[in-house]
């Protein structure tokens, strides 16, 4: 909004300048001007709007870089997007650089669209940023040049998450009832051993897991799992992991690698 | 129509409205190459991210691009034009006669009258013209500091092609 008023004020600014000029280029009896503001010493007008237009023209158009919207508009919804390219901007708050994240978002409707991100990253979290990582994000398909990243410990975020790994069939069919509704207790890789099978940059494991529940009698399920390849050394024998069963059938497992809220 | 007489009559308004048209180039020029750099118009490195991976949306490749370059060529020309106004204006000021000696060579004389700042001379097609003579950049030639009494007339010499290119011969002012 204001970078609109500011906009059409330089347009205004700039007209009066133009017909300024031109009088001063072609007018005939230059004491009489149809410009508002122009003083007949023909100094205060013409400098004061021009250092205005000058100072709006330096300061309105390198700010609009910084201001930069960040928030996603519209209604957005929640994906998972990959790193494509991270740059430094040049900028620093409080030492802090300030980095352009350029994400790659696969909607679950429609084509890939690499939107941008800019924040501040310390060195920690450009140390947990890569190339290629998987980020859940925010987006909105009507408005692809923003993303946003999106905050894994909403419970809103999990479900957007889970949903789209069973969207895209990375969660198998029939372990979907046992992850969604099923109860999570501790488990352990028994064996492990890759089916070969890829998607979304993940591959598929096959797992013998040994399910634990306290206080019962462990039992090992085959089951298969999607991890990204960063994943996979946590999956090695004898790996602590979590596993979802329902107790009609409890040989049909859905594992993970990190203990999920209650919900 | 002599193509030097319209390039003095263009760079003599820069020389002629020296003291507003310094402030008005220093305050703006930095703005104006700023505009004129290429990727400071948002959106620049998105988009050449966007064509590495081959994922530029569909109609927004020719018409951003083609914008945008356009603007950026305009705003480049005005920043050098800027740029001969900041350097034409302070050699005005300080007294360089810019384009005054040319319109002195060249120009057609007649008689004008100096009311204060505003000097008023009838061209030869017979229109009157009413023209500034600025108190920091004078139009006064060869003498720039020749004290001129209000209301006498004085020599005006102006290029018969554009007569708002003029300047006061002070050799013939009456004493």
């Amino acid at each position: 909004m204001l970078r609109i008023i500011l906009t059409v004020v330089w347009l205004l600014l700039s007209a009066w300048l133009v017909v300024w000029v031109g009088e001063g280029l072609f007018g005939v009896n230059q004491r009489e001007s149809i410009l508002p503001f122009a003083s007949d010493d023909g100094l205060g007008g013409p400098i004061v709007i021009g250092v205005a237009w000058g100072l709006l023209l330096t300061f309105g158009g390198s700010m609009s870089g910084l201001a930069r919207r960040k928030k996603v508009r519209g209604p957005a919804q929640i994906g998972v997007g990959t790193v494509v390219e991270m740059s430094r901007t040049g900028v620093t708050v409080n030492d802090v650089p300030q980095y352009d994240l350029f994400i790659r978002v696969s909607p679950s409707v429609g084509d890939d669209f690499i939107g941008q991100l800019r924040m501040l990253l310390d060195a920690g979290d450009v140390g947990a940023l890569q190339v290629g990582q998987p980020v859940p994000v925010r987006y909105n398909v009507d408005d692809p040049d923003t993303v946003e990243l999106a905050d894994l410990s909403d419970p809103s975020v999990r479900e957007a998450m889970l949903q789209w790994r069973i969207d895209r069939g990375l969660i198998d069919p029939s372990q979907v009832r046992a992850r969604t509704t099923g109860t999570q207790v501790p488990a352990s890789v028994v064996e492990v051993r890759p089916t070969g099978r890829r998607r979304e940059g993940q591959s598929e494991l096959a797992l013998k897991v040994l399910v634990a529940p306290e206080g019962a009698e462990p039992w090992e399920a085959d089951t298969t799992v999607f991890v990204y390849p960063q994943a996979v050394s946590r999956l090695q024998v004898g790996a602590p992991i979590w596993a979802f069963y329902r107790r009609e059938d409890p040989h049909t497992v859905a594992v993970t690698i990190e203990k999920e809220p209650a919900r | 129509m002599n193509p030097l007489d319209t390039l003095m009559w263009l760079v003599n308004f820069p020389a002629a409205h020296g003291y507003a048209m310094v402030f008005i180039a220093a305050f703006s020029i930095l703005g104006l190459f700023a505009v004129s750099a290429r990727g400071t118009t948002g959106g620049g490195s998105l988009r050449a991210v966007r064509e590495r991976e081959g994922l530029v949306p569909a109609g927004t490749r020719s018409r951003g691009s083609i914008g945008g370059s356009v603007v950026r060529v305009f705003f480049r020309v005005l920043a050098f034009v800027m740029l001969g106004s900041l350097i034409i204006g302070i050699l005005s000021l300080t007294g360089v006669p810019v384009t005054r000696a040319y319109i002195f060579e060249n120009g057609r004389p007649t008689t004008g009258t100096v009311d204060g700042d505003w000097v008023t001379f009838t061209a030869a097609d017979g229109t009157e013209y009413t023209l500034e003579s600025d108190f920091f950049t004078p139009a006064v030639y060869p003498d720039r500091d020749a004290w001129l009494p209000s209301g006498a007339p004085v020599v005006v010499r102006y290029l018969p092609s554009h007569p708002q290119a003029f300047v006061i011969d002070s050799s013939q002012i009456p004493d």
